[in-house]
């Protein structure tokens, strides 16, 4: 059975499907700027972080989702506090974070008693268990990651592009980064369930990132990435089905080639397509 | 009498365990033309960051247009270095110059067409209007300037603050941003830090010298012992001509 055949007939294949278009929204529109702002690594350190809200959550028995949520908001925050006030110790502090997190959520899974929980699927997605109702979750965080973007995008422009500028002409530069990592988390939450946490460093950057070359403008970037995204979500997929491997891992192997296939064009034909 | 654009007195300024700005005093008048040279580390950004607020004095005081900096900041036109920039930068010519209307009045949403009519003007004055649709990124270095003065001339500012525009600019557009500069002088007030002291000291009214201490000459014409007064060092003035018109530069 061919995957498109497949698609119609098997409910999962379709919701797996459009979990990875919905989430190409957030990964593009908030790729874009994690990779102009070049806050990969803090990115990096948020997704790992929220390993220690899930497991937490499991312990309680609740569900992991809200604990995401909460933790990789609480973790932007505290990245936040770390770039104002602590600026030379930067990456020693979120790595810190990152480690700590993911410890903390690893000895979380491990002292809840019962049957354990895979972890492999937080830390590499399960997109093929995908509900309905995390569709609906989904795409409401997709709903608060665009309307910020649109009420807010000439002061991400400005901020991501000049940001000693930015403050001379009056903005409020703290706020709008720790807004920019707030967005961050939530694309994170969304992106665990689709590639799992150790991968959404891929699906944040490598899109995006391939977009630049491209994109005349940041908006063209984001739209860019958009596209790269859900391209890249679907053939995984496709890719997962057909020869049976890991989705999340296929996913992130196709970014890769995806970003490799875009710098080769670009030194190869870039004289011809310069953005204009 | 006016206000003066900017009024100094006995400032000092160090970074933790260095000392930059040492008891510097400093008026500057309306229409005034500044350049203010000196060698690198010698405390030249260091100054324009404490006129714009960005750095807090450790002594004295600093008024700009009357004003304490941070105030004054709406009236400040501010061209920074491009050369610090992310060259990649997907942004459009248009939408950089936009930029310089933030803090022109209450927070909206979205440009109004004042912004957009405001942002022609300026793009007109720094004659890039043509390239107004074209990315940062095929920009030549002189065309890049340009879209940071009509940034920042977007405000209409009363004082204009450059930091070394014609830092990675061959001499010939370098040439063209002093010619410029020279026509926007009717209108605003302008800083200029440099190290090209040939160019400055052909359209500046006044030079100033800042090694830790600033020392400000009235005429233009920098001597060779005066140099080696703020160089520490030997130095000797070569002349030379360019194409454009005749002048000297170190």
């Amino acid at each position: 059975m061919s995957f498109l055949e497949a698609l119609g007939s098997f409910e999962f294949l379709t919701h797996a499907l459009l979990g990875g278009l919905l989430a190409s929204v957030a990964c593009g529109i908030v790729g874009a700027l994690v990779v102009v702002r070049r806050i990969g690594y803090m990115a990096g350190g948020i997704a790992h972080a929220v390993l220690g809200g899930m497991g937490i959550a499991y312990y309680l028995g609740k569900s992991p989702m809200a604990g995401a949520l909460i933790s990789a908001l609480v973790a932007a925050l505290l990245v936040s506090i770390v770039s104002r006030n602590a600026a030379e110790q930067e990456d020693t502090l979120i790595s810190a974070l990152w480690a700590v997190g993911m410890a903390t959520g690893i000895l979380f899974i491990a002292k809840t008693p019962g049957y354990n929980v895979d972890l492999m699927s937080y830390l590499f997605g399960n997109v093929l268990m995908i509900s309905q109702q995390d569709l609906w979750f989904i795409a409401i965080l997709d709903l608060a990651i665009l309307t910020i973007t649109i009420l807010f995008y000439r002061q991400l422009l400005l901020v991501c592009f000049d940001p000693e500028f930015a403050t001379i002409r009056g903005i409020a530069v703290g706020a709008i980064h720790t807004m920019l990592l707030c967005m961050v988390a939530l694309t994170v939450v969304i992106l665990i369930q689709i590639v799992g946490l150790i991968l959404v460093i891929a699906m944040l950057t490598l899109p995006a990132a391939s977009a630049r070359l491209f994109s005349p403008s940041l908006a063209v970037m984001m739209l860019g990435a958009t596209l790269l995204g859900a391209t890249i979500t679907t053939l995984g997929l496709a890719c997962s089905f057909t020869w049976d491997l890991p989705a999340g891992a296929s996913t992130a192997i196709l970014s890769g080639a995806v970003y490799l296939g875009a710098v080769s064009i670009k030194k190869t034909w870039g004289c011809w397509i310069k953005p204009r | 009498m006016s206000i003066p654009t900017i009024e100094i007195e006995n400032l000092s300024f160090s970074y933790p365990q260095l000392q930059v700005l040492n008891d510097i005093n400093l008026t500057l008048h309306n229409d005034e033309f500044l350049g203010i040279v000196g060698p690198n580390g010698g405390g030249k950004s260091t100054l324009l960051k404490l006129i714009l607020g960005l750095l807090k004095p450790d002594k004295g005081s600093i008024r700009v247009l009357g004003q304490a900096p941070k105030a004054a900041r709406p009236m400040l036109g501010y061209v920074p270095q491009f050369a610090t920039f992310d060259s990649k930068f997907p942004i459009r010519v248009k939408d950089t110059v936009l930029q310089g209307r933030f803090g022109t009045r209450r927070h909206q949403l979205f440009y109004s067409r004042e912004d957009h009519l405001k942002t022609t003007e300026a793009m007109e004055r720094t004659d890039i209007l043509d390239l107004q649709d074209r990315p940062m990124t095929a920009l030549s270095g002189g065309q890049r300037q340009r879209v940071l003065i009509a940034r920042a001339l977007a405000c209409d500012p009363k004082l204009l603050l450059l930091d070394e525009p014609t830092a990675n600019i061959d001499p010939y557009h370098g040439e063209n941003i002093f010619g410029l500069l020279h026509r926007l002088h009717d209108e605003v007030s302008i800083v200029l830090i440099s190290h090209d002291i040939g160019f400055i000291t052909r359209c500046v009214t006044r030079v100033a010298c800042l090694n830790h201490s600033l020392v400000c000459h009235a005429t233009s014409p920098v001597e060779n012992d005066l140099l080696q007064q703020i160089y520490g060092m030997p130095l000797s003035r070569v002349e030379h001509e360019t194409n454009i018109d005749s002048g000297g530069h170190i």
